[in-house]
């Protein structure tokens, strides 16, 4: 630890303690203030990570405007309980690349975490792990999501999702002809 | 960037600007890179109901790259394990999923795909079993009326078929009562093969491809893989020791893919009315 720093010093003590702390404050868009490991956050959010990597870690609160602080708090809490699970380089490297690895399920623990939100706060949640490059978090919040989806029809999935339906008679016709085999079952 | 992608619930969600892939096309709840993110984890069955929801939910579940994300995520096996050209197990149109075949014919669950060696062009000619003969509808391609099957009327369901070197396969179902039969269509002349092929016993039947110019039905595909296996070994004498034992779900029907055979369900049913192919050239 920086001890013996000399007389005059202080801005590069400061610098250093920063670089020392084992946790990040972040600021959500109102303005409240949440701590995190800088490991678990460098771990799972390739934005902080960065941000950390790079110096612009803000030690009064790196403001993250575009997220508000009950999704802050929902990240910061996913980032402390992923911490107290067990890592797993499967996992994380499996994240990288949504595009060819296989998915991979959600946890107890995170179907918990999701499980418990309202509606908003898991939508808020998305978007805001997608902002901070949180790749697992974006899987599970995303598969959560996707679940809603399951079995329900277009009229519903528009309710609940707040969507205009912007299909003319006609074309909605030609597509479920189109489609009559994915009905088939029903 | 575009609010518009924002605004579900209405509140406080315009002071939010989440980095959107593909802003303009969004008007839904989320934005797209995430309700991209979100689509990829539903079964293909599911997401082709979703695209009755809107036009943007539509086009992004028809793009090809979704489609290959999709396929990769869902079926990471098969891409590797079917023999085709391109190594791909699954290829995918603006709304079908085609299945290639050993002998690098497809076959879609509403249309089929030939592109034999004997094309230098590699041009793709399509035939869809259509309802109204009408074929491609709104997508600005034009479609050859061909002739209806002479021998009988195929019905609606009966697009669900196998390609074998070229042919296209269909059970038809009668009655309760006779064994179904199978009709063919050569992909190469556009013509129907005579005459008609015998089927299995009525029932819920299926019709699976497999290379070397075989065409095999089976009952009660819908089972447990592993019974499934073992009735193919059985009545088929097929080497099936990986078969079937992983996720097989894929555009709504069983399939799975077994050394260089393709396995999939095939239902057949319902009142039989007159349907045409339609032919195209796509290039």
């Amino acid at each position: 630890m920086e001890v013996d720093k000399g007389k005059g010093e202080a801005e590069e003590t400061r610098k250093v303690a920063e670089a020392d702390r084992d946790t990040v404050t972040l600021k959500s868009s109102d303005g409240k203030l949440f701590e995190v490991s800088k490991e678990a956050a460098a771990r799972l959010s390739t934005v902080l990570a960065g941000m950390i990597a790079g110096g612009s870690i803000d030690d009064n609160g790196t403001d993250l405007k575009q997220i508000g602080s009950e999704a802050l708090e929902n990240v910061v809490d996913y980032c402390n309980k992923h911490a107290n699970s067990i890592p797993s380089a499967a996992l994380i490297s499996s994240s990288i690349s949504f595009n060819t690895a296989p998915f991979k399920e959600p946890e107890e623990w995170e179907r918990k975490f999701v499980d418990r939100l309202s509606h908003d706060a898991l939508f808020d949640l998305v978007e805001a792990a997608n902002f901070l490059g949180m790749e697992r978090l974006l899987d599970v919040t995303c598969h959560k999501i996707s679940e809603m989806m399951k079995g329900k029809s277009p009229d519903q999935i528009r309710e609940v999702f707040n969507i205009k339906n912007d299909y003319t008679k006609e074309e909605l016709e030609e597509i479920r002809q189109e489609l009559a085999w994915a009905f088939y079952d029903d | 960037m575009e609010e518009s992608a924002l605004h579900r619930n209405a509140n406080k969600r315009s002071k939010l600007k989440a980095p959107l892939a593909a802003a303009a096309a969004n008007d839904g709840a989320l934005p797209t890179d995430v309700l991209r993110d979100v689509l990829l984890c539903l079964p293909a069955d599911e997401l082709c109901r979703l695209r009755l929801v809107c036009r943007s939910w539509r086009s992004l579940t028809s793009d090809p790259i979704f489609a290959k994300a999709h396929s990769s995520r869902h079926n990471p096996s098969s891409s590797a394990s079917v023999p085709t050209t391109d190594g791909q197990a699954t290829m995918r149109s603006s709304s079908w999923t085609l299945l290639l075949d050993a002998s690098r014919c497809a076959f879609t669950v509403n249309m089929c795909m030939d592109y034999g060696d004997d094309e230098p062009d590699q041009c793709y000619r399509i035939a869809r079993l259509g309802s109204d003969g009408s074929g491609g509808g709104n997508r600005g391609i034009s479609w050859t009326v061909m002739k209806p099957c002479p021998v009988v009327h195929v019905s609606v369901q009966a697009r669900h078929g196998a390609v074998v070197n070229g042919v296209a396969y269909f059970l038809l179902y009668k009655d309760h009562n006779t064994l179904d039969e199978i009709a063919a269509f050569d992909l190469a002349t556009e013509e129907w093969r005579h005459p008609l092929l015998r089927g299995p016993p009525s029932g819920h039947n299926n019709i699976s491809a497999k290379e070397e110019d075989k065409v095999c039905s089976m009952l009660q595909f819908s089972q447990p893989e592993q019974m499934l296996g073992l009735h193919l070994q059985l009545q088929y004498g097929l080497q099936l020791p990986a078969l079937l034992t992983g996720p097989l779900v894929l555009g709504g029907r069983r399939q799975g893919v077994v050394d260089e055979t393709i396995l999939f369900e095939i239902s057949i049913c319902c009142s039989p009315i007159w349907e045409f192919y339609s032919a195209m050239d796509l290039r």
